[in-house]
């Protein structure tokens, strides 16, 4: 009784779920579709969505903050001081700049788009733009290379950055002496700093290394960034 | 001058054949098209769109060129004469069931006295075309595909006969034009509702019972996607491929045919007022609701499981078209 | 290569067919149903109604045997690399491959330290069209379709010159 009642039951409802089911699809056949017709037609996304990564590198001021928040490690910058001769000009927000970015690369075929160097750019000059059509050909042409320098003027940059930070260093170095020959003071300081500097810069930590007495090389340290507390106190002014 | 007159049926014959041809690849394109077409609008989306302007209508060309111009691809592990002949048979087999299928009173291959047998009968052609594929790609997905599709076919094939047989019985003779000639005079003279409700009960069968004989979904268990790769033609590719498809949408146009001309008045038009319009366009006009029927099922239901599908067609389709045949037998022979 | 390809000098009858032929191919791109990550979820929503690939003709085969390209997903590990390259190899000719995300691209998250991902899927296979993104939006991989069709139409069937 009860397999001849499931027996019947099972056709029933397979006939009306069948027919439901058609009803339903044929309902949605006569419905508006709500296909976005790719190329000729775009959804706008709000501002944060992942979309194209991109840096506007007329208002980056080289902080390398972006390079450090990297998970993945793929924002490649170098910095030179920028001296009065450049004509650097100012940054967006109407203030001297200070550092010129000679390059600032990125392997677009690793980045995880996680965001982090959006966040963290304090002058806004990573984004989103809000585009796709950023396919390649070639793996080569993923890497990203954002600055406008010339290879050799990125040479002859670097090389006289060298020498500034050389003569610096002398500078420093005599007048350390000088403050040692004064009054016995050894520098604690010191082992902190080349630490927060990372491998970026191995000419720099003589410079730091020597720096901690005197107010002045402290100055372009600000706009380098090696300081994180430092940076918030940047981002808050700007 | 050679005499025309001994060779007249020959040509004659030769050019429905080819003309059957271009109309099977004609229809195919457009069936591809339009299945691409139905399964987008259902899934609230577009389908073609871009090739060829409006809504994509060269989609189909550019897949037949392109399948043309692949690379064919033949295992080399794989038996290959069997391999490179059961395309040919699919194909041929479903290219014969056209012989009989009435496009109008005059317009048909060849007016069998066992019209609807001879439809059956070869249909069955396919099963051995798929299972040479299936055995000689080498494959195990194919060969699982081949062994399910036979299974399938050859079950469904009794509900299919069987309820093929009653508007045989009542229309007395099994040659398609006289079973549609018995349909003529307006839509209540159609045989799927002469004898309600058998005739319909018999109707719904015949059409489920087919989508399992075409291996449409939801009966696709010989050629799942997700479960065997592609069937029993996992390994062709290119034009060889192409011809299993184009038997496949040939078989959905002849089961649904058969399901016209028998149960739907063929090429009569549903009043007799309409019948200033030629018949074969009632005709293909009527096969090609069903093949869009068929279409909208695919795109509706789920693949059913391989335990299920024989539930359904041993323990349903089976006992219900017995019923059915006996009861409109006695109704035959209590009327007659 | 396919059974024209390559036997016939170049000239305005090739041109023409070429076009024909380009033409087909572009426009008929079938991808193998293939997907490896977390980019694949992206694949399925490229498919999906919102944005519906097949408006361009581009419709998802099962078997390679049948595919024109391959959409490599997602991370290649290097157990999965033989695989990929295994199906790669059972595509018929003309066939392209598409690298989607970081992961197929370089290695993206385990360039670094994945000791198990091969980093870059153009180590095993040819790729043709790189679309960066962590999964790419699926306009990026439809515009990567786009960008493979261009490739697509500088393809010829006459013989290489040299
Ligand atoms: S979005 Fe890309 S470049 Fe930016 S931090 Fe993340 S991984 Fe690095
Ligand atoms: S965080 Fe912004 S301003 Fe600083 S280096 Fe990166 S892109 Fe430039
Ligand atoms: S690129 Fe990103 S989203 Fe794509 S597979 Fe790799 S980790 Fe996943």
């Amino acid at each position: 009784m009860n397999a001849t009642y499931k027996y019947f039951r099972d056709i029933y409802l397979g006939v009306t779920t069948v027919s439901l089911g058609m009803w339903i699809t044929f309902r949605h056949f006569f419905m508006p579709t709500i296909t976005v017709q790719y190329p000729r037609e775009k959804l706008i996304y709000p501002p944060r969505a992942r979309t194209e990564l991109r840096n506007a590198i007329e208002s980056c001021n080289g902080c390398l903050q972006c390079a450090r928040a990297c998970p993945v490690e793929i924002i490649h910058i170098e910095t030179a001081k920028a001296q009065d001769e450049d004509n650097a000009g100012n940054m967006p927000d109407g203030k001297p700049r200070k550092l010129l970015v000679l390059t600032f690369d990125v392997e677009m075929s690793k980045c995880v788009h996680c965001g982090l160097c959006v966040e963290v750019c304090p002058t806004e000059s990573m984004h989103w733009n809000n585009e796709h059509e950023h396919v390649t050909f070639t793996r080569e042409e993923l890497m990203r290379h954002w600055a406008t320098y010339p290879p050799e003027e990125v040479r002859r940059l670097q090389e006289r950055d060298e020498i500034l930070k050389a003569e610096k260093a002398k500078q420093a170095a005599e007048a350390a002496a000088k403050k040692a020959a004064a009054g016995d003071q050894p520098a604690p300081k010191p082992v902190s700093k080349p630490a927060a500097d990372g491998a970026e810069k191995p000419a720099q930590p003589s410079a730091a290394a020597a720096t901690p007495a005197i107010e002045k090389p402290a100055k372009p340290e600000s706009g380098d960034g090696t300081d994180s507390p430092q940076k918030e106190n940047g981002k808050e002014k700007a | 001058m050679i005499a025309l007159e001994p060779y007249l049926d020959l040509i004659i014959s030769v050019v429905y054949v080819v003309g059957i041809v271009l109309f099977l690849s004609l229809f195919a394109l457009f069936a591809t098209w339009l299945e691409r077409k139905v399964a987008g609008h259902i899934q609230d989306r577009l389908g073609p769109m871009e090739t060829g302007g409006w809504h994509g209508w060269l989609q189909p060309i550019a897949d037949a060129i392109k399948l043309l111009i692949k690379e064919d691809i033949i295992p080399a592990a794989a038996d290959k004469k069997l391999f490179k002949l059961a395309p040919y048979l699919v194909f041929i087999g479903s290219l014969a069931g056209f012989a009989v299928l009435p496009f109008a009173a005059n317009l048909i291959g060849s007016d069998l006295n066992i019209g609807v047998y001879y439809v059956i009968a070869v249909t069955s052609l396919v099963v051995i075309g798929i299972l040479m594929a299936g055995w000689a790609s080498n494959n195990k997905w194919s060969m699982y595909g081949a062994m399910r599709s036979a299974a399938q076919m050859i079950s469904y094939e009794i509900p299919v006969a069987l309820s093929l047989l009653i508007p045989v019985m009542m229309a007395g003779t099994m040659s398609m034009v006289e079973i549609v000639d018995n349909q003529a005079g307006g839509f209540w003279n159609w045989y799927v509702f002469r004898t309600m409700p058998f005739s319909l009960i018999a109707f719904v069968i015949y059409f489920w019972a087919s989508l399992a004989e075409v291996n449409r979904a939801p009966f696709d268990l010989p050629e799942a996607e997700s479960e065997l790769v592609a069937g029993y033609f996992t390994e062709y590719s290119g034009i060889r491929w192409a011809m299993f498809f184009l038997a496949e949408y040939g078989d959905m146009f002849v089961v649904s045919a058969i399901a016209a001309t028998v149960f739907l008045g063929g090429w009569y038009a549903p009043f007799p007022f309409l019948d200033i319009i030629p018949g074969p366009i009632w005709f293909i006009g009527k096969t090609a609701f069903l093949v869009f029927v068929q279409m909208w099922l695919r795109w509706t239901l789920p693949r059913l499981r391989v335990d299920q599908l024989m539930y359904v067609c041993w323990k349903i389709f089976l006992p219900f078209s017995f019923a059915n045949l006996l009861l409109v037998g006695l109704w035959v022979v209590l009327k007659g | 290569m396919s059974i024209i390809e390559g036997r016939f000098e170049p000239n305005i009858i090739i041109t023409s067919v070429d076009a024909l032929f380009n033409w087909s191919r572009s426009r008929s791109l079938w991808p193998i149903t293939f997907g490896l990550a977390c980019c694949a979820i992206e694949m399925m929503a490229t498919a999906a109604s919102r944005f519906d690939q097949d408006r361009l003709g581009i419709f998802p085969r099962p078997t390679p045997r049948q595919a024109d390209c391959m959409i490599v997903s997602g991370t290649v590990t290097a157990k999965m690399g033989e695989r990929v390259r295994r199906l790669y190899l059972q595509m018929p000719e003309p066939k392209w491959v598409i690298a989607m995300g970081s992961c197929a691209n370089s290695g993206g998250p385990y360039w670094q330290h994945g000791y198990h991902v091969v980093k870059g899927v153009d180590q095993i296979i040819p790729v043709d069209v790189y679309i960066p993104g962590c999964p790419p939006r699926p306009e990026a991989l439809l515009d990567g379709f786009l960008k493979l069709r261009e490739k697509i139409e500088q393809c010829t069937i006459a013989k290489k010159t040299g």
